[in-house]
């Protein structure tokens, strides 16, 4: 069924369908009426056997009862007549034949029939076949009269079946079965009809999946209204319309995009790319080449000019000739500066000769150009803390040999003189120390392996230490230098005392260092919002507002002469932040340039508070 | 050894230098002034005439070669032994120190105060030309 139906199409598929169902649904319904009508002929024949018995019973009783022979035959042959009988017959009680309509002789014994029995009653009927194959129902009912019995009566009409009927019927049977059969012929023409044009659809559907036909361009409208044909006529319309066009324009991007993929692989990198011919001109750039050199000209692609020229464009007027090297020869790498607007950049530029697979050159060439601007500054910062550090770690190393070398040859020296460079050895080492300390604990920081051993630090004791050290220095320089406490007592507070001392002497230390001869430092300490409070202020040299932002960054340090002028690594500040945020802490700055800064720290007090 | 007394002129920012040098000058019988800074020296040399002068190099607004460029350009200090102090031997152009300064000695920086104040003696043992 199924290799057959995949051979046919849609409509006739459908068709087929519809005609098996129609004839299972009549065959059905034939079946139901066929054995209704035989109920229903089998129970009028036996309505009409009953009556018929029933008439007849009290018609034979009468020449019974009066012994009239005569009137019994005659009585039974008018019966034969009315009912049309095959036959009649009454039988004594000894089953003999008393009278006869049919072949069966008077006197002789009735003969016993066998056949499908029914009793209603003291009346039943048998059905039968004779010896001649006809079909007979014998009804046979007893002949009593109040207590007298004469026998019984036999009546035997034709039993028809169902299909005797029919026959009789012949014209209308023929009928009935040829117009269901017309209509079905017209559903089927109908159905068919309709659905032709589907079919057609599904067979160009097909042929798309088949991927014939819309390359072919032979898709093709269908004849049929809009309902039948499913909308496909719009479809093909617009197939044939639209879609072609927008095959060729899938088909031109995706050229378009395997042209261009290599260059969006290009226009990813961050570093700028370009390719030149032999006489330097620009063939093939990058997105972010043209971003490096600020290239905003949409309109104007930079191919086809000299990149020498391009690399040129924006050089500093002053070192054009010691940034501008030979770009003829061969490979090369280079660091050239370049000024956009406010920015200086340095670029590293680099020009390799293009090689094919097989390693021959051609003659073009590659350049790659990198903004390295931020490497050099971090280089730079780099440079300026080793300058610094060595400075720092020489400058207590060449006042404690030279102090160690006087006194060692200390006949030229008095006991106080003596006693005065010992203290300053002592403080030089001390110096050092420090400073050895703060480098290790910047690297610490840096390895992320700082760390905190917290202890209950009473302010007040913390704050005489730090001011024990810092102290030598306010003085040295005349500095005022005051430390305000507020009158209760302040709680403990859970830090590591030597990492903060470091943190609150490098801010001391700093405001002592760019505050001038004479300027003045104040300290003050308060307990605010469960936290406390630590404030200095100079009336130094200040920071530039620019600077502010950053001068918490390692090796960072604010380009001002006054602060060049004062030695210094650049780690202090970056220390101390370090260490206060690692406490849960804040440090922040507030400064007028000129006129001096303020540095707040904020310690919590809640962890480890003291009642 | 001539034993008369010389006004000599530090300037160092390194305190601790400054005092040890200026300790062991004076025990050698000379008056000695202490200046931290460049121009503080160059606005000394200009009150006082000094018989030598010993500058470092690093110090903050006025670098060492700067000071003895101006002192050279005075007509009293166009010989005055100059001695110089560095802690970056290597970035200064000896030859050219002593071609254009006149500076033939220059300390790097751990030094020995004693070999100092040698070199002092000896300057000022020489006779003025």
């Amino acid at each position: 069924m199924k290799l057959l139906t995949d051979k046919m199409e849609l409509s006739q598929r459908v068709v087929l369908y519809y005609v098996l169902f129609y004839v299972l649904g009549a065959i059905v319904l034939c079946a139901g009426i066929f054995y209704s009508a035989q109920e229903y002929l089998v129970s009028r024949a036996e309505s009409r056997g009953l009556a018929m018995v029933g008439q007849a019973v009290p018609r034979i009783l009468i020449p019974c009862l009066k012994g009239d022979q005569e009137k019994l035959d005659s009585t039974l042959q008018s019966l034969h007549r009315e009912q049309r009988l095959l036959f009649a017959s009454v039988t004594d009680t000894n089953n003999v034949i008393v009278s006869s309509t049919g072949k069966a002789n008077k006197g002789a014994l009735a003969r016993e029939v066998v056949g499908a029995k029914e009793k209603w009653g003291a009346i039943e009927s048998i059905r039968y076949e004779n010896a001649d194959q006809i079909r007979i129902c014998e009804y046979r009912a007893p002949l009593v009269s109040g207590s007298q019995n004469f026998g019984s009566i036999r009546l035997a009409v034709p039993d028809h079946s169902i299909w005797d009927s029919f026959s009789a019927a012949y014209d209308h049977i023929l009928l009935a079965l040829t117009l269901p059969l017309v209509i079905l012929a017209i559903g089927a023409f109908v159905l068919r009809k309709c659905l032709t044009p589907i079919s057609a659809v599904e067979s160009q559907i097909l042929d798309i999946a088949k991927a014939d036909l819309v390359n072919q361009g032979l898709v093709s409208t269908v004849d049929g209204s809009d309902w039948t044909t499913s909308g496909w006529n719009k479809i093909v319309s617009f197939l044939q319309n639209g879609p072609v066009k927008t095959r060729d324009k899938i088909q031109d991007a995706v050229a378009h995009y395997r042209q261009n993929q290599a260059l969006e692989v290009l226009n990813s990198l961050p570093d700028g790319l370009a390719v030149t011919d032999s006489s330097n001109d620009i063939k093939l750039n990058n997105a972010a080449f043209l971003s490096l050199f600020e290239y905003t000209q949409v309109n104007d692609s930079p191919i086809g000019k000299n990149i020498a020229d391009f690399l040129n464009a924006h050089l500093d007027a002053d070192d054009a000739n010691a940034t501008s090297p030979d770009w003829d020869s061969g490979e090369a790498v280079s660091e050239i500066k370049r000024t956009f607007g406010e920015h200086e950049r340095v670029l590293r530029v680099a020009r390799y000769r293009l090689r094919s697979h097989s390693g021959s050159q051609s003659n073009l060439s590659v350049w790659s150009i990198r903004d390295v601007t931020q490497q050099k500054l971090t280089e730079k910062m780099r440079d300026e803390f080793l300058d610094s550090a060595t400075h720092e770690l020489r400058t207590p190393l060449s006042n404690i040999k030279a102090y160690a070398e006087t006194l060692a040859i200390s006949e030229i020296l008095d006991v106080d003189q003596q006693k005065e460079f010992c203290n300053t050895i002592n403080s030089e080492a001390t110096r050092l120390a420090r400073f050895i300390d703060d480098l290790l604990s910047i690297s610490n920081v840096e390895a992320g392996s700082l760390a905190i051993t917290r202890e209950n630090v009473e302010v007040d004791r913390m704050m005489r230490d730090i001011v024990t050290k810092i102290k030598p220095i306010m003085v040295g320089k005349d500095i005022e230098f005051n430390v305000n406490m507020p009158q209760k007592t302040l709680p403990s507070i859970s830090i590591d005392k030597d990492k903060i001392q470091v943190a609150m002497v490098n801010i001391l230390g700093n405001a002592a260092k760019y505050t001038a001869q004479g300027g003045r430092v104040d300290v003050f300490v308060k307990l605010a919002n469960g936290q406390v409070e630590f404030s200095v202020e100079d009336s130094g040299v200040g920071i530039r507002p620019e600077d502010l932002p950053r001068i918490f960054e390692k090796f960072y340090r604010c380009a001002d002469e006054d602060i060049q002028n004062e030695t210094g690594t650049g780690l202090g500040l970056s220390l101390a932040d370090e260490i206060i945020r690692l406490h849960g802490g804040k440090i922040s700055v507030d400064s007028e340039y000129g006129k001096g800064s303020k540095f707040t720290i904020l310690l919590p007090a809640n962890s480890g508070v003291l009642a | 050894m001539e034993n008369s007394t010389s006004n000599i002129l530090v300037v160092e920012d390194n305190r601790a230098m400054c005092r040890v040098i200026q300790v062991i000058l004076e025990k050698a019988g000379h008056s000695v002034t202490c200046t931290y800074d460049g121009e503080s020296a160059w606005h000394a040399a200009q009150n006082k005439t000094f018989d030598l002068i010993i500058t470092d190099q690093q110090m903050p607004r006025m670098s060492g070669v700067e000071l003895c460029q101006k002192l050279r350009s005075e007509e009293r200090y166009q010989r005055t032994p100059l001695i110089m102090l560095t802690a970056k031997g290597l970035e200064l152009d000896l030859v050219k120190l002593k071609n254009e300064l006149g500076i033939e000695q220059v300390f790097a920086k751990p030094f020995s105060p004693a070999k100092v104040s040698e070199v002092v003696e000896q300057y000022l043992s020489q006779p003025t030309t």
